[in-house]
């Protein structure tokens, strides 16, 4: 919690090999480079592309969709809360192009945008990609 | 506002100093396109377990706030000005009023769509002594964010060595495993990537370097006992988080000011009238 000063960050450990996993936007199959940008556009960039993906690929639940479900029984007002406190059903539609616009890129009709998750493996000392997979893709029907 | 005598007693230079460095924070973020205009028509948010930020989205409050432009534009304008402000008017309680009220939604605004808990929210608590106008209050004020603050770090150290990751050989050597991925996908190879990969695969040079972490951040336990060396641990803090950016991406960006806090304390505290 906000007012609450604990802080365990990196005293547990999820990662169990040297295995890692990243996401990225592409535009009509070129890659939007986040890495170039000031620290803090990247590292919002990163995390939040990539907690968007999982959203995705979880079909769009979350820790509160879950949280609600099982806290909630009235059904009436756990929809009011799922509405306030998660993402609406049109938002894979419209991430990707607001993702887009905060990197000042224009979409036009007919753009076709794809997000993909890449896995790295640690060889000889170097990360190679072991494989990609595509999470979404969408082409913009309007601008 | 105060009488003469009274007034004569608040550190105003000290208290300009550290309102300057979290001015200075603040553009940052908006150079980096994180201010409350750039988040217009986001409509993605992800929380986790904070109570604080679903109360605040549950008023339905961001949500509308992200549908209105000039709102927006007004709210980014209104940040920088009473940043202004308070640098020029420290003792004016209100433009900190309303600066951490503003600053605060941000803070919600940013988490939400960041999708995870920002530790950076020091930015808010070097504020809370400004929003009280007797000197007295002020200064009780700043020693809870003082050991706030000191609690934060000691809190890390004690959780480090109660998961036992202190003990680990391969702890910190996994934990950057993730740190630098996208830059290895765009080729963006620096000498971060580089040490990055060392550490990976020497893994006791890497757990020697977070021993040592540990170490700073359990330091933190000497300013609950004096606040002497304030200006020694606020050096210390502020070298570990410049390793945190080198080794693992994380930049203190909105902590600075807070942490910088230390080198004042002195002046800060009621200690320093008795």
């Amino acid at each position: 919690m906000l007012f609450f000063p604990i802080n365990n960050m990196y005293s547990d450990n999820r990662v169990t090999d040297f295995s890692t996993t990243t996401y990225a936007v592409k535009l009509n199959s070129k890659l939007v480079q986040i890495t170039n940008d000031p620290y803090l556009k990247k590292d919002f960039s990163e995390n939040s592309l990539q907690i968007f993906s999982k959203w995705i690929k979880a079909d769009g639940k979350d820790f509160m969709t879950e949280l609600l479900e099982r806290k909630i029984i009235d059904s009436v007002k756990r929809i009011s809360y799922v509405n306030k406190l998660t993402p609406p059903k049109t938002t894979i539609q419209t991430w990707p192009v607001w993702f887009l616009s905060f990197h000042n890129i224009k979409t036009r009709v007919g753009d076709n945008i794809e997000i993909w998750q890449y896995r790295f493996d640690l060889i000889d000392n170097h990360f190679i990609l072991k494989d990609s997979s595509l999470i979404t893709k969408q082409t913009v029907i309007h601008e | 506002m105060n009488n003469i005598s009274s007034f004569e007693n608040y550190p105003i230079r000290q208290y300009r100093i550290i309102l300057a460095i979290l001015f200075l924070e603040v553009l940052i973020y908006f150079f980096c396109d994180l201010h409350p205009s750039s988040f217009y028509k986001n409509t993605f948010i992800g929380f986790e377990q904070d109570p604080l930020l679903w109360f605040v989205y549950f008023t339905g409050l961001p949500q509308r706030l992200l549908n209105q432009i000039y709102i927006l534009y007004v709210f980014d304008y209104s940040i920088l000005l009473l940043m202004i402000a308070v640098i020029i008017k420290p003792l004016n309680n209100w433009y900190a009023v309303l600066l951490l009220i503003l600053l605060f939604i941000f803070y919600c605004i940013l988490t939400a769509h960041l999708g995870h808990r920002n530790y950076q929210s020091g930015y808010l608590f070097v504020l809370f002594p400004f929003i009280f106008r007797k000197l007295k209050n002020k200064q009780i004020v700043f020693e809870f964010t003082r050991y706030f603050l000191l609690f934060f770090y000691v809190s890390a150290a004690f959780f480090k060595f109660k998961s036992g990751s202190i003990f680990h050989t391969e702890h910190l050597s996994l934990a950057i495993t993730n740190q630098f991925t996208p830059y290895f996908l765009e080729l963006s190879n620096s000498v971060r990537t580089s040490f990055n990969l060392f550490l990976i695969t020497h893994h006791n040079f890497a757990q020697t370097l977070y021993v040592g972490a540990v170490i700073f951040e359990f330091s933190m336990i000497i300013g609950f006992l004096t606040k002497r060396y304030d200006h020694y641990l606020a050096v210390t803090i502020l070298i570990f988080h410049l390793t945190n950016w080198f080794i693992m991406d994380i930049a203190p960006v909105g902590q600075i000011a807070f942490i910088c806090t230390l080198f004042f304390s002195r002046k800060f505290s009621w200690s320093s009238q008795s």
